[in-house]
C-alpha cells in the first residue's frame, strides 16, 4: 500500500463518515477493500474519525472561532510567492500548509486541557468573540480559551500533559494562554500541580500577581486589587507585580497581594467556608481591610486611632479601638442565615503576659447591618442590643467557635463552644450574654485552660482593658471541626512565636 | 464454562464494550454514515447487548456477536431515517464487515487506544491549522463555509484536511508501536 493508495482510502473513509461518497466513489472503495491489506487500514481510518470528531467540543459552533478565523486569513493573506503562482495555488497552499505540518517539531499547542467534570453554568469564551458556548466534561479546552463560571458554576480541568489540575470556582474567569502562565482575571481555583523543572513551571497569573509553582497544591483567589493565595502542599513563589517583590509561601502559609502593602506570609490553614480575613499589615491609616478577595469585602475602621498603634504585620491596640465595619455586613449575615454558625478564629499577643500568640476567643462580633469588632472592654458584651436578626436567628443558630459571636440573645437556643489555642475549653448557652464573667460557666467549664492565666482572667472578669497586638483574624460562615481547628492552630504556632514567657 | 451472564462477565463485558467505542462506533458510522446517528446506535447496541446477555453464547466470538447486534440496530436505524440513504448490501457492506471480522484481537486492542494518542497528537498541530480541524470536525461546518471564512477554496481546505489527518494517523501509529515496543 503506497502513500497515494492510503490517501485516497483515508479521503474515502472521511466521506464515508459523513455520507458525502458519489457511486463512483463507494465502487471504488469496494475495491480498494478487497485489497486485506487496505481494509486493515479502512478500520483503523474509521477509528481515527471517530476519535476525531469526539475529540473537540461538541456543542462547540464556528461563532467563537472568528478570531483565530482572522488569524488565519491574516496568514494566508502573507503568502504572496501563491498569488504568484495563480494556477497552482490551491496545491500551494496546500503545500505550505504541510511544511507546518511536522509534528516533530515544537509547534505550538492547540488543545492544551479537558474538562473533567463540570456543573452548573460553565463556559468557554474564545478571544473577543462575545458569544459563549456551554463547556461540559470531556470538551477539549484550546489555547487562548476563557473559561467563565456562574454564579452556582464549576469546572475541573486536567492538562493534557498531566502537569496540573484545576478546579475552578463560581463566579471565576480564567483564560489558557499559549505558553504562558494561565490568568485568573477574577474568582478563585484550586490546583495540584505536579513537579515540574525550574525551566518550565506551572504558573498562574492574576492582574497584580503571579504564582510560580514549585510543585504543590494551593488556591488561588483573585479579586479587585487583590490576590490571595492559601498552600496546601509544596511550595509557590508569588510575585507582587507591581513591586517586583516575591516571596515564597509553603504549606500551611498564605500570602496576599494588594496596592495597600508588601506581600507577607501568614500562617492559613482551610480555606472552606472563609467569610472575611484580616491581616493587619496596613501599616497606616483607619481602615483595616478585608483582604480573603470572598464577594464584597467588608474592611473595618478603627473608630478610636488613638488607641492604637500600627506595627509591622500587627496593630497595638492600647485601649477601646472601637473597630467596627463601615457598612452592611452583607455577606457575613447572609452566611449566618443561611448555615447557621460561625467561627471566628483571632491571632494576638496579649500584653498581661508574655504568652506568644494566641488563637481564642476574645472578640465578639454583632450583626444587625453592619459588623462591629471590638476589643477594649470585653463587659461592653452584656450591653449588645437583641436585634431583629438575632430574633430571626434564635432557634436556628448553632455556632461553634474559638472566637465569639452574636450570641447575646437570651432567647436563642445557641451554643457557643470556646477553643483556645487549639483545645476545646468550654460551652456555654445563649442566655448568658455575659459568659466571660459567668461564674456558673466557670463552674461548668473548670477545664478551661484560660482561668490559670492573668490575661485569661481579665478576660472573663471584663474588668480591665484588654491591650496587646492583632496579628490576624479569619471569619468562617459555617462551624470549623475540632480537628480543623487543631491543624489550624498548629499551622500558625509554628509560624506566630507561641512559647509561653515569664509570668509577671 | 461461566455464565456471561454472572456478574463477572457482565463486568467484563462492559469494560470490553467500553475500551473498543471507538472501533465499534466507526464500525456503526460506516453504515448510517451520520455521527450522531452512530452514537445513538452505540447506545442502542449497549442496551441490547445487556438485555440479551443471559442468551449470549460465551463459546460464540465475542465480537462477532456484539457487531451483529451493531449492524442490525444501525440497519433499524436507518431505516426510521428518511434523510439517510441506506448503504447497498453488495459488495460494500459485505467488505466492511469482513475488514472488521478479520481483525485479530491485538490489532484491535491497539485501536481502542486511538483516541488517547490522538489528543496527544493534537497538541502537536500548528496553531493556524487548529481552527481548520475545529470547524470541520468538531463544528460540522462544510468545506465552503470554513473556505469563505478564511479565503481559501473548499477544495483546498478539504485535501488540506486531508493531508492533516494523514499526519495525525502517523503521529498516532508511531505512538502505537513505541507502546508496543515498550510493551514487549
Amino acid at each position: 500500500m503506497n502513500d497515494r493508495e492510503r490517501e485516497s482510502l483515508e479521503a474515502l473513509s472521511d466521506r464515508l463518515y459523513d455520507n458525502r461518497l458519489s457511486a463512483e466513489e463507494e465502487r471504488r472503495l469496494a475495491v480498494a477493500l478487497a485489497d486485506p491489506n487496505n481494509r486493515a487500514f479502512f478500520v483503523e481510518a474509521m477509528t481515527f474519525q471517530t476519535a476525531l470528531r469526539k475529540a473537540g467540543m461538541a456543542n462547540s459552533a464556528s461563532g467563537w472561532s472568528e478570531k483565530k478565523n482572522r488569524k488565519v486569513r491574516r496568514r494566508m493573506a502573507m503568502w504572496p510567492p501563491l498569488a504568484a503562482a495563480a494556477g497552482l495555488l490551491a496545491a500551494l497552499g496546500i503545500g505550505l500548509w504541510l511544511s507546518q505540518t511536522s509534528f516533530d517539531l515544537p509547534a505550538p499547542q492547540g488543545i492544551v486541557a479537558r474538562a473533567e467534570s463540570a456543573q452548573g453554568s460553565v463556559f468557554g469564551v474564545m478571544d473577543d468573540v462575545p458569544e459563549r458556548r456551554a463547556l461540559k466534561a470531556g470538551d477539549s479546552i484550546l489555547a487562548g480559551m476563557r473559561i467563565e463560571t456562574g454564579k452556582d458554576g464549576s469546572v475541573a480541568l486536567a492538562w493534557l500533559d498531566n502537569t496540573a489540575r484545576l478546579a475552578l470556582a463560581g463566579n471565576s474567569k480564567l483564560e489558557t494562554r499559549n505558553g504562558k502562565p494561565v490568568f485568573l482575571q477574577q474568582g478563585a481555583l484550586t490546583a495540584t500541580v505536579a513537579p515540574q523543572p525550574a525551566d518550565r513551571r506551572f504558573a498562574v497569573e492574576t492582574p497584580n500577581a503571579r504564582a510560580v509553582v514549585i510543585g504543590t497544591r494551593f488556591e488561588l483567589v483573585a479579586a479587585t486589587d487583590l490576590t490571595r493565595l492559601t498552600v496546601a502542599e509544596g511550595e509557590i513563589e508569588l510575585t507582587d507585580l507591581a513591586r517586583d517583590v516575591s516571596v515564597r509561601v509553603s504549606a500551611g502559609l498564605g500570602s496576599v497581594v494588594t496596592p495597600r502593602a508588601p506581600p507577607s506570609v501568614f500562617p492559613m490553614g482551610t480555606t472552606d467556608g472563609l467569610l472575611a480575613l484580616y491581616l493587619f499589615n496596613e501599616s497606616r491609616g483607619t481602615t483595616v481591610f478585608d483582604v480573603s478577595g470572598i464577594g464584597t469585602p467588608v474592611n473595618l475602621t478603627i473608630g478610636n486611632p488613638e488607641n492604637t498603634e500600627w506595627r509591622t504585620n500587627s496593630l497595638r491596640v492600647t485601649g477601646s479601638a472601637n473597630i467596627r465595619s463601615g457598612g452592611d455586613a452583607e455577606k457575613i449575615r447572609r452566611a449566618m442565615l443561611n448555615n447557621g454558625a460561625l467561627t471566628t478564629e483571632a491571632w494576638l499577643r496579649s500584653d498581661w503576659r508574655e504568652t506568644g500568640s494566641h488563637r481564642m476567643l476574645l472578640y465578639k462580633w454583632r450583626f444587625e447591618n453592619e459588623l462591629s469588632l471590638t476589643v477594649s472592654y470585653l463587659d461592653q458584651y452584656a450591653h449588645v442590643p437583641v436585634s431583629e436578626l438575632h430574633r430571626h436567628l434564635k432557634h436556628t443558630i448553632k455556632t461553634q467557635q474559638y472566637g465569639t459571636a452574636f450570641l447575646d440573645d437570651k432567647r436563642a437556643s445557641s451554643v457557643v463552644n470556646l477553643f483556645v489555642d487549639g483545645a476545646y475549653t468550654m460551652t456555654t448557652t445563649a442566655g448568658k450574654p455575659n459568659f466571660f464573667a459567668s461564674q456558673a460557666a466557670r463552674r461548668r467549664a473548670p477545664e478551661y485552660v484560660l482561668a490559670p492565666t492573668p490575661d485569661a482572667y481579665e478576660l472573663q472578669q471584663g474588668v480591665q482593658k484588654w491591650s496587646g497586638e492583632l496579628l490576624a483574624v479569619a471569619l468562617y460562615g459555617r462551624e470549623l471541626s475540632a480537628s480543623e481547628i487543631r491543624e489550624n492552630y498548629e499551622t500558625g504556632r509554628r509560624r506566630y512565636d507561641t512559647s509561653p514567657g515569664p509570668v509577671e | 464454562m461461566e455464565s456471561m451472564s454472572s456478574a463477572a462477565n457482565r463486568d467484563e463485558l462492559i469494560q470490553r464494550f467500553t475500551r473498543e467505542r471507538y472501533v465499534l462506533e466507526g464500525y456503526i458510522a460506516s453504515i448510517v454514515r451520520d455521527r450522531h446517528l452512530a452514537e445513538d446506535v452505540y447506545q442502542d447496541v449497549a442496551l441490547e447487548a445487556m438485555r440479551c446477555l443471559d442468551r449470549y453464547n460465551p463459546e460464540r466470538d465475542w465480537r462477532a456477536w456484539i457487531y451483529g447486534i451493531a449492524r442490525n440496530k444501525a440497519k433499524q436505524a436507518l431505516s426510521r431515517t428518511s434523510r439517510l440513504q441506506p448503504l447497498p448490501e453488495e459488495p460494500l457492506q459485505e467488505l466492511i464487515d469482513l475488514a472488521y471480522a478479520e481483525q485479530s484481537d491485538e490489532r484491535m486492542d491497539a485501536l481502542t487506544r486511538t483516541h488517547a494518542w490522538l489528543h496527544d497528537c493534537l497538541r502537536a498541530v500548528p496553531e493556524s491549522l487548529v481552527p481548520l480541524i475545529r470547524m470541520r470536525y468538531w463544528d460540522n461546518l462544510a468545506f465552503k463555509t470554513i473556505g469563505a471564512k478564511v479565503g481559501k477554496s473548499a477544495g483546498s481546505i478539504q485535501v488540506a484536511l486531508s493531508r492533516v489527518r494523514l499526519a495525525l494517523m502517523e503521529c498516532i501509529q508511531k505512538k502505537r508501536v513505541a507502546e508496543l515496543e515498550v510493551s514487549a
